[in-house]
């Protein structure tokens, strides 16, 4: 510090000064503080050497615990955690796939319900026995279990009492039939899955 | 060549090869550990003068690293050094404690029974070991803010820049609040009812 620098600096700064000093491992240089100053500073020099972490317990256990964690952090950051965390960008691009997989799977897109070892066509046979006068008209409805509005097939509107209807449909496996009469409850349901 | 140098030229040539592969950063474990090594005392001391019980100061010393070591990857050299960094962690931890603590905080009885550190003869250790009592007793008396700042400036040894850094304060505010702030503490150490508690 030259002498114009000197007289320029309040006590303030010339105090501070000083401290920078203390924590670099110097010492006071100046004499020229009032004597509360000249004390603070001595202050400030104990302070900048009272060291409390000698007694601690707490350095060579928590340097081990770092160390196991240090070598296995680039295993994880290179792989999983590199995947999984959120940063950056990827807040988003996680998003986008899990909107673009919910949309995926309500339009039937993933799991697919069409299975390879399903025939094109299927026959389920429902039978019933009708009641006596039952004239119909009657109405095959061909559905999937899961099918919620069962399509109607058309049928004779005459048929005997003792009816046997197939119903022929491209279907997928599970297949259930409904026979009714008219708008009833179904006289009978069959499915031909077990 | 220093850890803190190694380590700011490892991650910038990560920064820039993960700009152009997409890889991500590697940081050794030898270099990390040489950062515990360096800063354990200065952040240890810090998380000590701010809650002024060792067993919360080991606690805490323990967050702080191990935040900094998750967080390892967010350190950017161009926003300053690593120990700004640290400390701007630790800052945050020791406050959070602070602030769930309700701010009632007493001395631990182990602290007077505390060992003291290597003095050669008990009658210096005894003394050594109640000066680092009193003084411990003092800092308390300080306010947070007060307590704060003498402990980024005496505890990690930071500049009044770094500390404004750290704090949002100019670097004027800073000194003259620490030349305020170490006044407060003399006189508080000198009072003689203090000493006489």
């Amino acid at each position: 510090m030259n002498k114009h620098s000197r007289i320029r600096q309040t006590p303030v700064e010339s105090f501070n000064h000083e401290l920078d000093r203390l924590i670099r491992g110097g010492e006071v240089s100046r004499d020229d503080f009032s004597p509360e100053d000249q004390r603070a500073l001595k202050l400030a020099q104990y302070l900048v050497t009272t060291d409390f972490s000698a007694n601690s317990a707490i350095q060579q256990p928590l340097r081990r615990r770092l160390a196991e964690c240090s070598t296995r952090y680039p295993v994880l950051n290179n792989g999983l955690k590199r995947f999984i965390l959120f940063r950056d960008g990827r807040t988003l691009a996680w998003t986008g796939i899990a909107v673009l997989l919910l949309f995926a799977w309500t339009f039937g897109l993933i799991a697919p319900q069409h299975t390879s070892a399903t025939p094109a066509y299927t026959t389920v046979a429902a039978s019933a026995i009708l009641p006596e006068k039952s004239t119909g008209p009657f109405t095959v409805a061909v559905s999937h279990n899961h099918d919620l509005f069962p399509k109607p097939v058309p049928t004779p509107v005459a048929m005997s009492a003792s009816a046997v209807h197939s119903a022929t449909q491209p279907v997928r496996t599970p297949l259930r039939v409904n026979l009714r009469l008219g708008n009833q409850f179904p006289i009978v349901t069959t499915t031909n899955s077990k | 060549m220093t850890t803190q140098a190694r380590l700011i030229k490892n991650f910038i040539a990560v920064r820039a090869g993960e700009a152009l592969r997409g890889d991500a950063q590697v940081i050794t474990p030898q270099e990390f550990l040489a950062l515990y090594d360096e800063y354990f005392r200065r952040v240890y001391n810090y998380a000590r003068y701010r809650c002024g019980d060792a067993h919360t100061a080991d606690d805490l010393t323990a967050a702080i690293f191990e935040r900094a070591f998750d967080r390892l990857r967010d350190f950017c050299p161009q926003r300053g050094s690593f120990g700004a960094w640290l400390f701007n962690i630790a800052r945050s931890i020791v406050s959070h404690h602070l602030r769930s603590e309700c701010s009632i905080r007493w001395l631990a009885f182990d602290e007077v029974n505390e060992i003291p550190d290597g003095s050669p003869t008990p009658e210096e250790s005894l003394i050594s070991c109640e000066a680092k009592n009193n003084l411990m007793i003092a800092l308390l008396r300080l306010s947070d803010r007060d307590r704060d700042l003498l402990s980024l400036k005496f505890a990690a040894r930071l500049t009044n820049r770094r500390i404004a850094e750290i704090t949002g304060l100019s670097d004027n505010h800073v000194g003259i609040i620490l030349y305020r702030a170490i006044h407060k503490l003399r006189v508080v150490l000198d009072n003689k009812e203090f000493r006489n508690e």
